[in-house]
Parts: C-alpha cells; structure tokens; sequence
C-alpha cells in the first residue's frame, strides 16, 4: 500500500496538473487580494470590521478548483490510457481509487493551506506597507481557537471536495463533459434550485460543503432569510456525498472493462 | 551462454552415452537460437520440429531425434526430472535455469546461483490456458464466441488475425482488464489478479500510447515500478534493454510511434517476467524498428520466457514464432505450429509459360486453381511435378516452374477462407 500511495504521489510530482492547480489557485486568491489591499483607501481597511478580510474573499474559488484538480487526476488516467498500466501494476482496483481519494484530498488540503498562507502573507506585506492595521490579522486573533477550528474545518472541506471529484472522475471518466458539467451544475444549477426550493437546495452537494465552511450563516430567521445546515449536519451530507460517490466510483471501476 | 549451457549439459547428461550428449548438447542449444553455439547445426525448422515434432519423421528429424522409440525431448526431460527430484543440484546462470525449465517441463526457481524444483514434473505447463471463452459488447457485439486454447512455457506463439477479430479483447482478458462474458483463463495457474506482485510474472504491452504526454519515458517507467514494488534500478535495465536509456528524460510527447511502442515494451519487461503478452508490438515501426523487433523477440525466447504476440500483420511475426492461433471475427479458425499448419496447406505452385492461357485452361478443367496475370500463373492444387508433366504432355513451354511453401497469410487466407465456404 506504501508503494501505491508513493507512486500515485510520482504521478503528482512528475506531471504539472498539480502545479497548475497551485498556480490557478495563487492567482485568483492572491491577485484579487493584492488589488483590494492596494487599491482601497486606508480608513475602508483599517480597524475591526474594515474591509481587509474582504480581501481575501478569492479563497472561496479554491474549493472548486479542487473538485476540477480531483476530476482530472482521475479522468487524466482515462484521457492518456494509464489507466491500464495502473491497473495492471494493481489489479485491485478498489486499493487503487482508495488510494487515489486519500492522496488527492491530502494534496488539495495542502494546496488550499499554502495558497491561504500567501494570501495572508500578501496582505499583511501590504498592510504593513500602507501602515493598516486590520484587527483580525493580529496575532492573538489568528491562534484564537475557533479561528484555527474554521480554518482546519476550511481546509477539510476543501480535502473531501478534491475527494468528491476524483470519485467524479472515476465515474464519469470523460474529462471535458465532467468538468464542464460540474461546474455548469456548482454554479449554476445548484443556486437555481437553492432559489426555487430551499429546504432542497441546502442537501445539494457543492451548497452542503459551503455551509461547511460558512458555519450556517444563514439561518432562517424572522426576517425571511434562506435555511441552511448547521456545520454538523453540513459535514454529515458532505460526508454522505463523498461516501455515495466514492463507493460508486469503486463498485462501478471494479466491473468497467479498460478497453 | 552457449558454453555455459553446453557445459550444464554435459555435467547434467553424464551417465548418457556419448552419441547422445552429443545430440542433447544440439538440442539445448538449439532452444536457444540466441546462443549461436553448438545450434548452429540446427535449422530454425529443427527448431520448431523439436518442440513439436512434425508428422513427417524424415531422417534428419529421426537422427537427431529419435533413439530408443523415444524423442529425444522425451528422453532429456525425463533425465531431467529425475534430477531435479533429487533436489538442488546446480549451479546454473539464469538464462541456463530457463532452458532448463523448458526442457524439463518443470516450474523452477531461481535464486542465489543455485536451481530448485518446485513443483513435480510433468508435462510441459501450459502458462496460459483459455477456456470456452466469450466476450459480448452490449447486446449486438460478441468480439469474442467460445475461443479456447494453451500456451506452453517457452514458446513464442503468434496470435494472428484482422483488425476487429478479437485479439485485444482475448489479451486484456488474459490480464483482467476486461471481464469475459463467459468462460475461464489462467495465467500460471491462476488469475492474473490473484498473483503476488503479477508484473513480475507477467508483462504486457497492451497500449504503446498510454503513456502521460508530459511525463518523462523514465518517470512513466518509474510510476508503474513503484506500483508494482520494483526496484527503480530495473527500471534503467529496461530502458537499456530497448535502447531508450538516451531519450528517458524526455517527455513521452516528443517520442515517435517507435519509440513509445519501445518504452511500452520496456514497461512490460520492468519486472522481468516470465510471460510477456504483446498486443501489435510491431505497430508503427518502421523497417529497421521490426528488424530490431525480430531480434528482440528471439532473444526474450532464448532467456526461456513464454511469449504470445499478436499481429494483423502475418509477415511480420512469420520468421519469430513457433505456434501461431489464428483468429477471426472473434472465432479461433486453427492453432498449432506453423510447420505442422503449412504442411496441412496448399503449396502454390509458380509457372511462367508463353502459353500461359493454354496452360491455364487445362489445369481449370482438372479442377486447380488458377490465377494468371499474363504470362504468370499461380496454381493451388497440383504439385509442381503434375503441373510439370501435364505441359509436357501438351507440349506446353515453361520458363520457370517453382513450389513455393504457403506464408503465413496465405495459410491465414486459405483457413479464414475455408471456414466461410463451410
């Protein structure tokens, strides 16, 4: 199993699919963060409340970079025909998806917390230049313990989101309908049925997982606002989609032919 | 190696008369061609007659052969068996231990310079063995209806057929890649995915272009090595072994057809396996790639390694293997040696006559077929001897009068044809 999990890590290595990911992930989180904190006047930025934490709001397009990381790190298989190396090195196919859903969600995790460092580091870079001091950025914020619970809740999400498009992938195996489609369905038709049909939309996958890091944020109050999950019941249909679809993805590649 | 196999056999065969060391030390060394040595008596057809004696005991075959009513295959693998069930015995190198095996017809284990017998003697193991096996694609494609058939070890048996006549669905099959609808296949002695560790028992070049673009020919190597628990040193081996040690670091994109299908065929030597199963091996290379091919070939048989290699096209394998399988629409049509096959087959008789026509007319009305292009005849049917005698009895004038032995396609044309008449 060492020996599976030290080549599917090769496989990451000696291609750039990971390193496009970080790369894509640097530039839609960091750019936009640099831009914020270097374009808004200081007294938006400044203080408890100022708008530097909106700075580093192109973190939440991560999360669905991992899903198209995970959908192409199995669907790639299929694409070039390694598949059939893969399988023949390890005929049980089983080991191979595990192996596969546990090595992607690890490195999206990582991905996710390097690039979040670089956006942290940039702003503070930059708000150590313009003299802002944003209350969240000092230091006893920072190690607060539910701060430090979100972002290890942040980054499991993002780890059970690259999980859930390598089970995608394996499913699907045809990379552009599978990228195109999720996306099409994440972003548009998910927030379509959230619209019409709350109470349904709040169970959809890619709602699920943002509830995850949002924490139920909202709630349905008096005032008419939208349902949502709790964070506990939010990891549990996470987990559920991961686990249906993982499953699937295993039981379906233990029977496919590789032709 | 050819010494050290003639030594092995001198020390093996000690208590056999003379004249009959003198014919097994032939014998070895002609299973392996590779060694030039002592085979250097013996003609490829020898070869082949070896392991499977031809019908026809003419004498050259009865004098290296035949003594006591025994072959001499029969004789040497019974002196060997009663060797090796005395125990550890020799000090053999690995090429050696693999002739061994093939004679013996017993599974051995090589290690520490020394052989061991494994499993009792018996007859040569088939390696491979295929039974009732179908394959459906959906409702309406069956790529492959009831096919069965064996492989000995050490043996290179070609597995011929058109494009679309199953012979990639049987091979994926032969390694679990694509599940049968119905029937059984072994690959030593088991499923291919119950083996320990199964590249290092069987390799298989299935897909020379399923190889990441952007990864390196040795970083490819590389990945399934550390799947399949090889040690990176074999992965250099290989690429020696197919001549790509210069373009490893090179991404596979920047390969030519030739030189995937090489990596791919390194890939499927990575953990020295016994087996290799080689899917159009021949695919894009060019004349100088099939010629090294050939060479290959031969020299993975001389290591003593069962071989089942399948092509469409039939010249290409015709002057490397030993058994062929011959396949179409999913059918298996015929499979045994090409000798034993060939000889089964119309001879084509060559004529070229200025009166090709009359010629031609009076074979058709005894049946023959002719085809005729000018003054050019092709005869199937008559021996060239009849031929000969029926122009001379028409005072017919021949410039050339040649029996040729049929090739492997036409032995392919002739049975896939008889097989659609009947």
């Amino acid at each position: 199993m060492i020996d599976l999990i030290r080549a599917e890590f090769l496989k990451l290595s000696s291609t750039r699919t990971a390193l496009g990911l970080f790369i894509a992930a640097v530039i839609v989180s960091v750019g936009p963060a640099l831009l914020v904190m270097s374009l808004l006047p200081r007294d938006l930025l400044d203080g408890e409340g100022g708008a530097a934490a909106a700075a580093a709001t192109g973190l939440t397009v991560v999360p669905m970079l991992a899903v198209v990381f995970g959908i192409l790190g199995m669907t790639n298989e299929y694409r070039h025909g390694t598949i059939t190396y893969t399988y023949l090195a390890t005929p049980r196919r089983g080991l191979v998806i595990v192996i596969k859903l546990v090595c992607y969600a690890l490195v999206g995790a990582v991905i996710m917390a390097v690039t979040a460092l670089l956006v942290v580091a940039a702003i503070a870079a930059v708000a150590a230049l313009r003299g802002i001091h944003p209350s969240w950025l000092e230091a006893s914020a920072i190690s607060d313990l539910e701060t430090l619970r979100s972002i290890g809740l942040f980054l499991l999400t993002v780890g059970l989101m690259t999980a859930f498009g390598v089970g995608l992938g394996a499913l699907f195996r045809a990379q552009i309908p599978t990228v195109a489609g999720i996306l099409i369905w994440a972003l548009a038709i998910e927030g379509i049925i959230t619209v019409i049909k709350p109470k349904i939309g709040m169970y959809l996958p890619f709602v699920a997982f943002q509830q995850l890091t949002m924490g139920g944020a909202l709630h349905v109050g008096e005032d008419g606002g939208l349902p949502s999950l709790t964070r506990p019941e939010a990891f549990l249909v996470a987990i559920a989609y991961i686990a249906v679809f993982s499953v699937a993805a295993v039981f379906i590649s233990m029977r496919r032919d590789v032709t | 190696m050819g010494d050290e196999v003639a030594g092995y056999a001198r020390a093996l065969l000690g208590a056999v008369p003379v004249d009959d060391e003198a014919v097994a030390l032939a014998e070895i060394a002609a299973a392996d061609p590779g060694g030039n040595h002592l085979g250097s008596k013996m003609t490829r057809a020898h070869h082949r007659d070896f392991w499977q004696p031809s019908p026809i005991d003419h004498n050259t075959h009865d004098r290296w052969l035949r003594h006591d009513g025994r072959t001499l295959l029969e004789r040497v693998r019974a002196r060997l068996q009663e060797l090796l069930a005395e125990g550890p015995a020799f000090a053999l190198d690995a090429a050696s231990a693999a002739t061994v095996d093939r004679l013996a017809g017993i599974r051995t284990s090589w290690s520490s310079g020394r052989l061991a017998a494994e499993t009792r003697p018996g007859a040569i193991m088939p390696v491979i063995e295929v039974e009732d096996l179908s394959k459906r694609f959906g409702r309406k494609v069956l790529a492959v209806d009831d096919v069965s058939f064996s492989v000995a070890a050490g043996t290179i048996t070609g597995f011929l057929g058109p494009n679309g006549a199953g012979k990639t669905t049987i091979m994926r099959m032969l390694v679990d890649l694509v599940r049968p609808t119905s029937g059984r296949v072994t690959v030593l002695d088991g499923r291919y995915r119950d083996l320990t560790h199964p590249t290092t028992r069987v390799g298989a070049l299935l897909d020379a272009s399923g190889f990441h673009p952007g990864r390196s020919g040795r970083n490819a190597l590389r990945v399934v090595a550390r799947a399949a628990g090889i040690g990176y040193n074999r992965v250099d081996s290989a690429l020696e072994m197919v001549e790509l040690s210069g373009a490893a670091g090179r991404a596979v994109k920047g390969y030519s057809t030739g030189m995937k299908q090489r990596l791919a065929l390194a890939c499927a030597l990575l953990g020295d396996p016994e087996v290799l199963l080689l899917d159009e091996p021949a695919n894009g290379l060019d004349p100088e790639g099939m010629k090294w091919l050939r060479g290959f070939l031969r020299a993975q048989a001389a290591e003593g390694r069962t071989v089942l290699i399948s092509s469409h096209v039939l010249a290409e394998i015709e002057q490397t293997v030993d058994h062929v399988l011959i396949i179409s629409k999913g059918k298996l049509l015929a499979r045994g040696p090409i000798s034993q096959l060939a000889a089964g087959a119309a001879a084509v008789v060559r004529v070229r006559s200025p009166q090709a026509q009359k010629l031609e007319g009076l074979l058709l009305q005894k049946g023959a077929g002719v085809n005729r292009l000018d003054t050019a005849l092709a005869i199937r049917g008559p021996s060239s001897a009849e031929v000969g005698e029926l122009a001379h009895a028409n005072d017919i004038v021949l410039h050339e009068l040649l029996a040729e032995q049929p090739s492997l396609e036409d032995l392919f044309l002739q049975i896939a044809g008889t097989r659609r008449e009947s």
